[in-house]
């Protein structure tokens, strides 16, 4: 795997949170949906952060919805993965995958 | 409500408009259930982050383009110094006269190009990194300041370096809105 298409931790927690959610997938359900999958509560800064990371390489793409009143008028950015995105996020997978083999984890099974 | 949109000025500052726009809205919709001081710590941290983003992963970019500026800086304040000479014996040669370079002539003379060239470098900061000018401007002032540190070379305390670094943010702020203008006059 190119050192350029390989994925930290979060980014790919991130990846699969907007895989996840569809066509839904906006700040605020990325961050919720990851602390529902990891219990983890991300940092906006962070989450923002790495979204505007994996847009720039080209992993993701967004799109302005149409602006809400709870939202202050403001429009909702929303965020799909693309064919690279789903590419890399599926051979980083792999590569975990090729690394559990053999391992013996308690509670943890690969379907 | 005025405090959101101070907000999201805030946040325009470190990324495009829209993105500022969608952030803010996003902070908006969880301060409901979450409060303003969570709101507020938020978009401190996204604001802080952001920077320091483009400088961690475009390190040699930024750092190029600060020292490029730093490079056009000292070209401009060598040319500023041979101007002056000629300036000096042109008008010593004229009036015949020793020079008084405590008139207030002189004294605007030496200003202007203190005043002008960082505003020009913050200028060129914000062309040459459109939506990232603050990173640059982050990456210029750190190099900036450790230029000065060099006795023989650096500012001597003469103009103070805050001063001068804010002339560099207000000359990439120009900059900015020029862009961001132009960008929607083409829009319409």
């Amino acid at each position: 795997m190119p050192a350029a298409h390989s994925l930290g931790e979060f980014e790919q927690v991130v990846l699969l949170a907007i895989l996840r959610l569809g066509d839904n997938a906006y700040g605020v359900t990325i961050a919720a949906e990851i602390n529902t999958c990891t219990g983890r509560d991300p940092a906006p800064g962070a989450l923002y952060t790495t979204l505007d990371r994996l847009e720039d390489k080209g992993l993701i793409t967004s799109r302005l919805g149409d602006p809400t009143p709870q939202r202050g008028g403001r429009a909702k950015r929303y965020f799909a993965l693309n064919a690279k995105g789903l590419a890399a996020i599926v051979r980083a997978q792999q590569s975990y995958r090729r690394l559990l083999e053999g391992c013996q984890l308690p509670e943890v099974t690969y379907a | 409500m005025r405090s959101v949109h101070i907000a999201e000025r805030i946040l325009a500052l470190v990324t495009t408009p829209d993105r500022a726009a969608s952030t803010v809205g996003d902070l908006t919709e969880q301060s409901a259930t979450r409060g303003m001081p969570w709101f507020w710590s938020g978009l401190f941290r996204t604001a802080a982050s952001l920077p320091w983003r483009d400088v961690a992963e475009n390190p040699a970019r930024v750092t190029g383009l600060a020292f490029l500026c730093l490079a056009v800086g000292i070209g401009l304040d060598l040319l500023f110094a041979c101007l002056t000479g000629i300036a000096f014996l042109g008008v010593a040669l004229a009036s015949g006269h020793p020079l008084h370079v405590e008139s207030l002539g002189w004294r605007i003379w030496f200003a202007v190009p203190m005043l002008v060239c960082p505003l020009f470098i913050g200028w060129m900061l914000a062309r040459r990194a459109p939506g990232r000018e603050l990173p640059a401007c982050l990456v210029y002032a750190i190099l900036v300041s450790i230029y000065n540190l060099v006795p023989m070379f650096g500012n001597n305390g003469t103009f103070p370096n805050t001063l001068c670094i804010l002339l560099v943010l207000a000359g990439a702020a120009w900059g900015r809105s020029r862009r961001l203008a132009a960008t929607r006059r083409q829009a319409l």
